[in-house]
C-alpha cells in the first residue's frame, strides 16, 4: 500500500512535470511568435530604409538620348553606355565612331562633350546627343 | 581695270579730264596731290581716299559723305584748323601701304542733297578739295590740284574680275589682306566641301585647288550653292569642272584635279597654306592627317551626322582643327571608320543649310587661324548640335588654357 502510495505520488508528479513541461513550450511558441513577427517587421522596415537609401544614392533617371527617352539607375553614364542606349550596340574601333555632348546635367557638368572613355554624373531629363559626323 | 572703270563712269572721267589725279586701289578712289596748308603756312600735299560704290563696271553714287584724308590736319593761314571737317574719327590702315591720317566729314549744304550727301563722286571730291585747297591757292596761286598727271593701269595683284568693294565699303582691306597670296586645297566637293568653296571664293587667296573624282549629279544639285540647270545636270560634268566653271566667274586660281584621294595621290597635296577635308572616307584620314602634319600643312577636317527621331531630324556638325604643332586631339575626335554605301544607321542624310552651316563654321575657324576673327580661345574642335543650337568647343592648345 505504501509502496503504491509512492507510485502515485510519483505519477502524479511526472504528469505535473509533463504539463509544466507543455506549458513552458506553449509560452516559448508565443514568443518565438512574437520575435518572428518582430523579426518580420524589422526586415521589412530594413529593406525599405535600403530602398530610399538606393532610391537617394541612385536615383531612376529618365535620359532624353538622340531626342528620345531612356531609363537610367545608376549615377553617371559612360561614353559606351551612352552609345548602347542610342543604338543598341557598340564596336569600339579606330577613332571616334560618335561625337557625344549633353546638356541640361547636374551641378558642375550642366553641359559639354562626352569624349570616348570618360563618364559623365547624370541627372533626370539630361540630354544626351549621339552622332556619327562623317558625312560631307 | 581701274582705267576702263574711270572710261565708264563720268564723274571720275570728269575728274580726270579736268586735271586730278585719279586712281582706284583696292575698291578706293584715291585723289593724290591735294594741295594744303600745314600749322607753320607751308605747302603741303595730300591725298583723299574713299571707298568707291560699284556697278558693275561703272561708279555709282557715294554711299556716304565721309572722305579719308593722308597728309597734315588742314590750316588756314592763320595756323588754324579748318572747321567744317573735323570728325573725332581716328586714321587707320585703309589697305596694305595706304595709312590715312584723318577722316573728314562735310555734307553737302545744297537742297535736294540726297541723303548719303553726294550724288556722285565728282561733287564729292570738288567739295572736298574745294575746302581743303582754299587756304593754299589763296597764299600760294599757282598751286593745284589739277596736275593732269594720268596714272598707268597698276597691276593690282588681285585675284578678282571686279574689286572687292565689299571689303574697301567697311574699310577692312587690311584685314582681306591676311588671306593674300594663301594657296588653299578643298578635299572632297560635296554638300559641305562645295559651300567651303563658295566662301573661301570671296576671299583674297591666290589659289584654290579642287579636288575630287565624282560626278555632279542631281541629289548634289540639292546640297550645294546656286541653282544648277536640268542641261548642267544632264551634261555629266565632274564636281571639279562644274564648280570650277561657275567660280571662275568671278575669280581666278582655281583649278580643277580630278583625283579620287588615296595614298597614292597624297602627294597632290603638297605645298597648300591650307587643306580643307570634306570627304567621307574615315579610313583614308589617319594617314591623311599624319601625311600633311608632316608636310607642316595645317588643315580643317569637317563632318556632320543627321538622323531621323520619328518624322523630323535632329544633328551634330562638327569642325575640327589640325595643325603640325597640335594634333594628339585627332584621333578622338574624327572617325576613321570606313562607310561608303550605307552605313548601319540606314541612310546618309544631309541638307543643303546644315553642309552650309558646316562650311561656314569651318571657314571662321580657318580665318581666326590667320588673324582675321579674333580668337581667344583657339579652340581644335567644335560641335554643334541642330537641336538646342548649342556649340560645344575643346581642345586648347597648352599656352592657352
Amino acid at each position: 500500500m505504501e509502496k503504491n502510495q509512492h507510485e502515485g505520488e510519483l505519477l502524479r508528479n511526472e504528469s505535473d512535470e509533463i504539463r509544466e513541461l507543455k506549458e513552458q513550450v506553449a509560452h516559448n511558441k508565443v514568443e518565438k511568435d512574437l520575435a518572428e513577427e518582430i523579426v518580420q517587421r524589422e526586415e521589412a522596415d530594413i529593406e525599405q530604409l535600403e530602398k530610399k537609401i538606393e532610391a537617394l544614392e541612385h536615383p531612376q533617371v529618365v535620359l532624353i538620348v538622340n531626342a528620345e527617352p531612356k531609363d537610367w539607375a545608376k549615377p553617371k553614364i559612360s561614353y559606351k553606355e551612352v552609345v548602347i542606349l542610342a543604338f543598341g550596340t557598340y564596336n569600339e574601333q579606330d577613332g571616334a565612331e560618335y561625337s557625344v555632348d549633353y546638356s541640361k546635367g547636374p551641378e558642375g557638368h550642366e553641359q559639354g562633350i562626352l569624349d570616348k572613355g570618360e563618364s559623365v554624373p547624370v541627372k533626370n531629363k539630361m540630354r544626351f546627343r549621339v552622332t556619327p559626323t562623317n558625312r560631307s | 581695270m581701274s582705267r576702263r572703270l574711270i572710261d565708264h563712269s563720268s564723274d571720275l572721267k570728269r575728274l580726270q579730264t579736268e586735271g586730278y589725279e585719279v586712281r582706284i586701289k583696292e575698291g578706293f578712289l584715291l585723289i593724290s596731290s591735294v594741295p594744303y596748308l600745314d600749322r607753320a603756312g607751308q605747302l603741303r600735299h595730300g591725298v583723299l581716299a574713299c571707298e568707291l560704290t560699284q556697278q558693275g563696271s561703272r561708279a555709282g553714287a557715294p554711299s556716304n559723305h565721309t572722305i579719308w584724308w593722308q597728309g597734315e590736319y588742314p590750316c588756314r593761314r592763320d595756323g588754324s584748323q579748318i572747321g567744317g571737317l573735323y570728325n573725332p574719327t581716328a586714321g587707320k590702315d585703309l589697305f596694305k601701304g595706304f595709312a590715312a591720317n584723318h577722316f573728314f566729314s562735310a555734307r553737302p549744304s545744297h537742297p535736294g542733297a540726297p541723303a548719303t550727301g553726294y550724288s556722285n563722286y565728282y561733287d564729292k571730291i570738288i567739295t572736298y578739295i574745294g575746302i581743303i585747297s582754299a587756304p593754299a591757292l589763296a597764299l600760294y596761286p599757282g598751286s593745284t590740284a589739277r596736275t593732269e598727271r594720268v596714272f598707268p593701269d597698276e597691276e593690282e595683284n588681285s585675284p578678282f574680275i571686279y574689286p572687292d568693294t565689299n571689303s574697301s565699303r567697311a574699310e577692312i582691306n587690311v584685314i582681306s589682306d591676311k588671306l593674300r597670296g594663301l594657296r588653299i586645297a578643298i578635299v572632297g566637293l560635296g554638300g559641305t566641301g562645295s559651300y567651303i568653296l563658295d566662301f573661301v571664293t570671296k576671299t583674297l587667296v591666290a589659289e584654290i585647288h579642287l579636288f575630287d573624282d565624282d560626278v555632279f549629279g542631281q541629289h548634289n544639285a540639292f546640297r550645294a550653292p546656286g541653282a544648277a540647270s536640268l542641261m548642267e545636270l544632264d551634261a555629266k560634268m565632274k564636281k571639279v569642272d562644274y564648280y570650277h566653271r561657275i567660280y571662275s566667274k568671278m575669280r581666278t586660281g582655281i583649278f580643277a584635279h580630278d583625283v579620287r584621294l588615296s595614298r597614292d595621290t597624297f602627294h597632290t597635296l603638297t605645298g597648300f597654306s591650307f587643306v580643307f577635308i570634306a570627304i567621307d572616307k574615315g579610313v583614308l584620314k589617319k594617314a591623311l592627317f599624319d601625311f600633311l602634319t608632316a608636310q607642316g600643312t595645317p588643315f580643317i577636317d569637317v563632318g556632320m551626322g543627321i538622323l531621323r527621331v520619328g518624322n523630323a531630324l535632329r544633328g551634330t556638325l562638327r569642325v575640327t582643327t589640325g595643325t603640325p604643332e597640335m594634333n594628339q586631339h585627332l584621333i578622338k575626335r574624327v572617325s576613321m571608320i570606313d562607310n561608303d554605301g550605307d552605313d548601319d544607321y540606314g541612310t546618309n542624310i544631309q541638307i543643303a543649310e546644315a553642309n552650309a552651316l558646316n562650311a561656314a563654321l569651318a571657314v571662321l575657324r580657318w580665318k581666326k587661324l590667320f588673324g582675321f576673327y579674333i580668337d581667344p580661345d583657339s579652340e581644335y574642335h567644335s560641335q554643334f548640335s541642330l537641336d538646342e543650337q548649342i556649340i560645344f568647343n575643346a581642345d586648347y592648345p597648352p599656352s592657352v588654357c
